[in-house]
């Protein structure tokens, strides 16, 4: 119901950061070094480590030195990074059913309203549910492991790769279409070669919301279900009550989100290139 | 045109879906093969602490084996997802409270208790109701009166069992603020005082007391069968899987004997704390304190019953349940 | 009746009826457990929902939910608008910010009972959390965007620097913001859902909890039933609201 009033807002809402024509784009950040970004970070953590060893005495708060060395001497031992590979193999396949299946359904719903008319109601309805509620019925049906995580982040992360497309596809000009159409291309030949490239810039910001939905999932399903990963290294360790190593895995799982930031943001500058140019009126 | 192939597919997509779900349970009848080497293939959930220890032990010393059993030993978090394991096929047996599977027989899952898991005993009760190191104000149960005291979830045998602690000292459980708190999460609220009292399983009161954050009470389990045995965890299956397959049962059960005697001699218990630390990660230290539980494999329903009655003096369950009606072979 | 109102107003209820329809067949004909029929599921919803739990879960946790996505989302707005318009701003905090933006709410959890507590401030602060990203990054991406031309020319008049982010970049990015809070919506409910999951004494995922650890499947459909719900008409309010604000600010 509500989808229908403002899609030109939904829209830009598919494209944040760096894609943004002109001055943005030169503005975004190179890929690499940020001085000043890194200098901030340190010196949050020089007060942080200053609070915890003067007013914030806790057994239950480690000093960021403390999480530091647990960290390279877990990173030694190999604990920590082992379960890694499953995290990372999860997020992936998740991520990546995910983006397959939102962009064809977000795709065939952009393209025909009457497509888009029935599904709205159930897509409404499934979108607000919690991925954590939905656990139990997955293990029912998928067993208890790594299917039911990797369905667990493709539902999570299939929402907004959905919403995106949608908005992308119907966002193209209709003069584009027009101008298609009378050099003689068919509706499939208009809908795969011009209204799919042209939703490429959203579709590749709602991919990148999706990237980072993905891996607080990943680690909130592994976290619940203990189904291993880095996930449930964390919670393992929390139960351990060896907080310095649990704190190491929490501070793991946000440099991965960092590194991931940095190549998804990368990518999509390379692969949605021609579009920079196309939207400087704003893409609508 | 995409609309009605799109439509047609999602509809049967969610048929499916749906029938999959209605199927799942209820025809657990499902008779496991053997392998051609004349072992049999079967799958156990449980959870990763020193109650749920028993098939880490069976795993890695071969007592499954010896069995004929060739078993994959899953960890699962909690108990929505230990049931569903179990009514899905996925798992055969898995361990849990008692309580759980009287909860799931009043709502009609057909869970029956195969074998023993971890049992309290007087001198090793394996859980405390702690407090919060200098509250001078308490001192003995009496002074919990219109406390809030945190428990690891509600209606479980940490929370009934404390609050039959409570009501057999004649204070009002009803003045008694059961917080949910994760064991984990204990020490933190301790430290800051956001709670006056707390129930708590090992290794936690170990860590609680080493720091010097909290000091043990008692037992609120003394209060569950006055001082008397009784499990803490069970091994349970589908019915329909246990009709149909009594010999898996029995070599499991067989299994589990030979671990029980195994892990209840004193004399292997450097080696039964080393598996259990490659299991649960925790420290040196604590390993040190901890005191390991006993565990038992004669399921009597004498031994279960003292906690249906627990659910029912509390009113847990939506009707009685009789222990033997929800052991295997018993009923 | 037209096809366009036909195809607007009736064809999108017809595929949730059929999926109703089909969980009623499905729930009857299968024997599991955990696939009561849609009846049953309505009649628990009507014995727990009417009244009982509307007021011990329920309302709790729209509370919380409330005051978690105003503070997100103003923390959101005011941190984007600094990051955008100052390019020292973004590179300073730039990484730590992505960072931060990855952990999930289950392990920022400890952090948050050390500094609010079991009550309900750290319940805030997790769905706060979680809405301060989306609109931090769409807010911040939409003042980025602000014509050149317009800074320019209100710098020709000697506007403050203060002034030229009050008076032109936020208008002009007022529509990614508004973007920016509609996504924060579905993320505050489930963030809600997971703040409560995690030891708590009322709400909707406390309800939800505890159906499931005592098998009690209908009660459980019931809570999923009520977040659908929910998600829609909050959903269809934000709408409404932001129609009319919209209206407002371009008036500005």
């Amino acid at each position: 119901m509500s989808l229908t009033s403002a899609p030109t807002e939904e829209a830009v809402a598919g494209a944040p950061a760096p894609v943004a024509p002109g001055r943005a784009a030169r503005r975004g950040p190179r890929l690499g070094v940020n001085p000043r970004g890194f200098a901030f970070a340190l010196g949050l953590l020089v007060v942080i480590e200053l609070l915890t060893a003067t007013l914030v005495t806790s057994a239950y708060v480690p000093r960021p030195s403390e999480v530091g060395s647990a960290l390279l001497s877990e990173i030694g031992e190999g604990d920590i990074l082992s379960g890694l590979g499953d995290t990372l193999w999860a997020y992936l396949q998740g991520l990546g059913i995910a983006a397959g299946l939102g962009v064809i359904l977000g795709a065939a719903l952009g393209a025909s309203n009457v497509a888009y008319q029935t599904f709205r109601v159930v897509i409404e309805f499934l979108r607000p549910l919690p991925s954590v509620a939905l656990i139990p019925f997955s293990i029912l049906l998928l067993g208890v492991g790594s299917t039911t995580t990797v369905a667990m982040i493709a539902y999570a992360s299939f929402w907004p790769i959905l919403f995106n497309t949608y908005y992308g596809v119907r966002g193209v000009h209709a003069t584009s279409v027009e101008t298609a159409r009378s050099f003689g291309v068919g509706g499939l030949g208009v809908f795969f070669r011009v209204q799919i490239p042209s939703a490429a810039t959203s579709v590749a910001a709602g991919v990148r919301i999706s990237a980072s939905i993905a891996l607080i999932l990943v680690i909130t399903v592994e976290m619940l279900t203990r189904s291993g990963g880095l996930g449930h290294y964390i919670v393992r360790m929390q139960v351990a009550i060896r907080t310095e190593e649990m704190y190491a895995g929490i501070f793991l799982v946000g440099l991965i989100g960092y590194l991931i930031s940095l190549v998804v943001g990368h990518l999509e500058r390379r692969v949605v290139f021609w579009n920079v140019d196309s939207r400087e009126d704003g893409g609508r | 045109m995409v609309t009605k192939k799109t439509r047609g597919a999602v509809a049967l997509v969610v048929a499916a879906a749906l029938s999959s779900l209605a199927a799942c349970g209820g025809d657990g009848d499902t008779v496991v093969e053997e392998n051609a080497d004349g072992t049999t293939s079967i799958t156990v959930a449980t959870v990763a602490s020193d109650s749920g220890s028993q098939a880490f032990y069976a795993d890695s010393l071969g007592f499954f084996e010896d069995q004929g059993l060739e078993v994959t030993v899953k960890v699962v978090a909690n108990v929505p997802d230990l049931a569903a394991a179990v009514e899905s096929g996925d798992a055969q047996f898995a361990l849990t409270s008692p309580t759980s599977v009287a909860s799931a027989s009043t709502a009609g899952i057909n869970f029956r208790i195969v074998a023993g898991g971890a049992i309290y005993t007087v001198d090793n009760p394996g859980v405390w109701i702690m407090v919060p190191a200098g509250q001078d104000g308490i001192t003995s149960v009496d002074d919990l009166e219109g406390k809030s005291i945190a428990v690891n979830a509600l209606n479980t045998m940490p929370h009934l069992s404390t609050l039959a602690t409570l009501d057999d000292a004649g204070v009002d459980v009803d003045s008694i603020n059961s917080v949910t708190l994760d064991f984990t999460q204990v020490g933190q609220a301790f430290e800051s005082n956001q709670v006056d009292a707390a129930t708590v399983t090992a290794p936690f009161n170990y860590q609680i007391e080493s720091d010097g954050i909290g000091t043990t009470m008692l037992s609120p389990y003394d209060a569950v069968n006055n001082g008397e045995d009784f499990y803490n965890t069970i091994w349970f299956g589908e019915q329909g899987f246990i009709d149909s397959n009594p010999e898996v049962v029995d070599t499991f059960r067989a299994a589990i004997a030979e671990t029980n005697a195994w892990a209840n001699d004193p004399a292997n218990e450097d080696e039964r704390k080393a598996i259990l630390q490659e299991v649960t990660s925790l420290t040196d230290a604590t390993m040190e304190d901890m005191q390991l539980l006993l565990f038992d494999d004669e399921v009597s329903p004498e031994m279960i019953q003292p906690l249906m009655d627990l659910m029912e003096r509390f009113e847990v369950l939506p009707q009685p349940v009789d222990a033997a009606s929800i052991i295997a072979g018993t009923d | 009746m037209s096809r366009t109102t036909f195809v607007n107003r009736v064809l999108p209820w017809i595929l949730p009826l059929t999926l109703l329809g089909l969980w009623e067949y499905f729930g009857r004909v299968g024997d599991s457990i955990y696939l009561p029929p849609l009846s049953e599921v309505l009649t628990a919803m009507r014995e727990d929902w009417l009244f009982d739990h509307a007021q011990s879960d329920l309302l709790p946790s729209l509370r919380r939910f409330a005051v978690g996505y105003l503070a997100g989302s103003v923390l959101g707005i005011l941190l984007g608008m600094a990051i955008a318009s100052s390019r020292r701003v973004a590179q300073y905090t730039g990484p730590t910010l992505e960072f931060l933006r990855a952990l999930p709410a289950v392990a920022v959890l400890p952090v948050a009972v050390l500094i609010f507590g079991l009550g309900d401030g750290m319940r805030i602060s997790i769905i706060a959390f979680g809405v301060l990203f989306p609109v931090l990054v769409n807010t911040a991406t939409g003042a980025r965007n602000t014509r050149q031309e317009r800074i320019d020319v209100a710098r020709m008049y000697g506007l403050s620097r203060f002034e030229i982010v009050r008076r032109v970049i936020f208008p002009s990015a007022i529509p990614m913001i508004s973007a920016g809070l509609r996504v924060g919506l579905p993320i505050a409910l489930i963030m809600m859902v997971v703040s409560e999951l995690v030891g708590g004494q009322n709400g909707i995922g406390f309800y939800l909890t505890t159906t499931q650890s005592i098998f009690d499947i209908s009660g459980m459909f019931t809570a999923l039933i009520i977040l659908g719900l929910l998600g829609n008409i909050i959903n269809a309010v934000y709408t409404r609201l932001e129609t009319r604000s919209l209206h407002w600010a371009s008036q500005l």
